[in-house]
């Protein structure tokens, strides 16, 4: 099977997808000049031409506010939202108005918008905030956060085909440095289905984004001592596959929740809360979060490296519920 | 224009007018449009039923009237019944599909203009010679969305036409304190957009304003702005203390009350006789009154958890082919 970058396979549903349907349209900010967000979009513009790849001036209000309109009036919008922060500006399109379009018209007018926006750290990028939990607590929205090029092409391809608007949160580290398999035939995966990256019996690990591949390394370090951890990718936020969490805190007893955003408030408060309100999971030891410090992200690296949660943290956190 | 049109237009403003009233007695929430009819109406006359429209709050539903939908089903919106659009869901104004009006689905105003000027792209994308009529207050022009949507539905040409109803007032805040220039119509140049002023209490000057802008986007000309000039005869809402303007003020502007001022016209035009108005002002109040009856006669949606969720995320067919 062949291998593709994380911006691949992105790029690999974008051109399927607009391919499969003359309505589908990308909005947002150098996506014909640049490729957009890690590069995905290269070479679009000459494919589809300037009606479909529409690149627009700073403006992050209308471009989110745009692709309701126009998602209301037949297109299917791919909008980009730059980095993460940014989004915090269009909370107002995507919260107030995208999530309750359906909702507030019975279902005969629609938001059916994709966002796609970059987030994250390697510790040498600027734009590093996470920013998830801003909309996590808006019924209607659908909140995404892929990890894969395998996941990536197919939860994209669902997305942009769902009548609901969802944001897809893209780790920027992963779109040059992570490659996997990606099969040539065209398949989709289903929003709202977790992924178990690794199997293990002793602790559950629940993680996104980038803390997956943090996880993993940590289960790797802890297998050598002879502890299994099971690695529960989410992959996506809302809505969020409660039953696979449950099967797998079930079988372990204990949970350890790794993302990178800081702790307060965070993701990782709804997956504590959920698991806790479970009848029939017993708890070995104590839920344990591994999160960012409750700061704003420090663009200095040795800074941001001790804000930011990783293997280490990781492996901390597994160790202190193991007794 | 045919003086068949001329007749409609007034039956248009005499529906407007016993509706606001009606809804003023209703609840001390509303937001009475009262003074603002020829704005309203003239703005929404005689566009094509594919048009879209984003009607200002203050006379949505007139707009909702003008464009095509009948006051029973207005009514059945307000009260939330079961076969309406909005079915008690959301924040008041869930448009129509039918008649190409765009929702509102939550109270902060800037939303319209990014909303509609996506619309107006997607008809643009489509090849579809549609046009869309945003329509808003004066105190909305200073929000960024506003600024955003014009520069880039200039940029791309869209066909989209901006209408400001410029009634004076946002909340107890005067245009003149608000609006760094002497008109809204002036930031039209900023965007490289014309902008035209009108007299807002002219319900036919609004309308010969609004149908040449609408020419004009249709036509690959591009999107312009039209404010029209009116007053805002009640307050915010009913319940508004005021206290911020003198009731002088408001008493010039009672006496250029566009229904009255287009009444008179139509009577010098020799189309409105003293019977023939009576008549008309009958018929008005009884298609408001009989839209209420039949409204609130209409069945109730269920009070379930399976209506309370229906829709949250859609499934099936639906939306905009």
């Amino acid at each position: 099977m062949r291998t593709l970058t994380f911006s691949q396979a992105i790029g690999e549903a974008l051109i399927e997808e607009m391919h499969h349907d003359s309505n589908v349209v990308l909005i947002g900010e150098d996506i014909g000049g640049w490729g957009g967000l890690g590069g995905a979009a290269k070479g679009l513009l000459e494919k589809f031409g300037s009606d479909r790849i529409i690149d627009t001036p700073i403006s992050e209000s209308l471009i989110a506010g745009g692709a309701i309109g126009a998602g209301i009036a037949g297109l299917r919008a791919i909008c980009e939202i730059g980095r993460g922060e940014f989004l915090a500006s269009v909370v107002d399109a995507l919260v107030n108005n995208a999530a309750r379009v359906s909702y507030v018209t019975s279902g005969k007018m629609r938001a059916p918008i994709v966002v796609r926006s970059a987030f994250g750290t390697n510790g040498d990028r600027l734009h590093p905030h996470s920013c998830e939990a801003l909309f996590l607590n808006s019924p209607g929205l659908k909140v995404i956060m892929p990890s894969t090029p395998y996941d990536v092409k197919g939860m994209l391809k669902s997305a942009i085909r769902d009548d609901s608007p969802v944001i897809c949160l893209e780790h920027q580290y992963l779109y040059d440095n992570c490659k996997g398999e990606v099969p040539e035939n065209e398949y989709f995966i289903p929003i709202g289905s977790a992924d178990i990256k690794r199997h293990g019996r002793d602790v559950t690990v629940v993680a996104i984004g980038n803390m997956v591949y943090q996880a993993l390394a940590a289960a790797g370090d802890m297998s050598v001592e002879g502890i299994e951890a099971e690695i529960v990718d989410l992959c996506s936020l809302a809505p969020l596959d409660k039953e696979t969490i449950f099967t797998s805190v079930s079988k372990t007893g204990r949970l350890v929740i790794a993302h990178e955003a800081s702790k307060t408030g965070g993701f990782g408060a709804e997956v504590c809360a959920l698991v806790s309100e479970q009848r029939g999971i017993v708890l070995k030891a104590p839920i344990s979060r591994v999160a960012g410090m409750d700061v704003p992200l420090p663009l200095s690296y040795p800074l941001q490296m001790m804000v930011l949660p990783g293997k280490q943290s990781i492996i901390e956190a597994i160790k202190g519920i193991m007794n | 224009m045919t003086n068949e049109d001329l007749l409609r237009i007034y039956r248009y403003m005499l529906c407007a007018r016993f509706f606001d009233e009606k809804m003023s007695g209703q609840t001390s929430g509303w937001h009475s449009s009262l003074g603002e009819e020829a704005s309203i109406v003239g703005t929404f006359f005689d566009l094509r039923r594919e048009d879209w429209i984003y009607p200002h709050f203050r006379g949505a539903w007139i707009g909702y009237n003008v464009k095509g939908m009948s006051y029973k089903d207005v009514f059945v919106e307000l009260y939330g019944r079961a076969s309406g659009t909005g079915q008690g869901k959301g924040f008041s104004m869930p448009g129509s599909l039918d008649w190409h009006i765009l929702p509102m689905p939550a109270s902060a105003l800037g939303i319209g203009f990014t909303m509609s000027t996506g619309v107006a792209l997607a008809l643009r994308v489509r090849g579809s010679d549609d046009v869309v009529v945003v329509n808003f207050g004066d105190g909305t022009s200073n929000r960024g969305e506003f600024h955003e949507s014009l520069n880039f539905a200039s940029l791309r040409k869209l066909p989209i036409v901006f209408v400001c109803q410029n009634n004076q007032y946002a909340v107890s805040t005067h245009v003149s304190k608000s609006i760094a220039t002497p008109d809204v119509a002036d930031r039209a140049a900023a965007y490289g957009i014309p902008g035209l002023i009108v007299d807002g209490n002219d319900v036919l000057e609004v309308h010969e304003a609004v149908q040449n802008a609408v020419s004009e986007a249709r036509h690959g000309g591009g999107p312009s702005l039209v404010e029209c000039k009116t007053y805002r005869i009640q307050g915010h809402f009913e319940a508004d203390p005021e206290g911020y303007r003198t009731k002088e003020e408001i008493m010039s502007w009672r006496e250029k009350d566009p229904i009255l001022r287009f009444k008179s016209y139509l009577n010098e035009c020799g189309l409105l006789s003293a019977e023939l108005d009576k008549e008309m002002n009958g018929d008005a109040l009884l298609e408001i009154n009989e839209g209420l009856g039949s409204a609130k006669a209409s069945p109730r949606v269920s009070v379930t958890r399976e209506h309370i969720e229906a829709n949250l995320y859609p499934s099936g067919a639906g939306g905009y082919r």
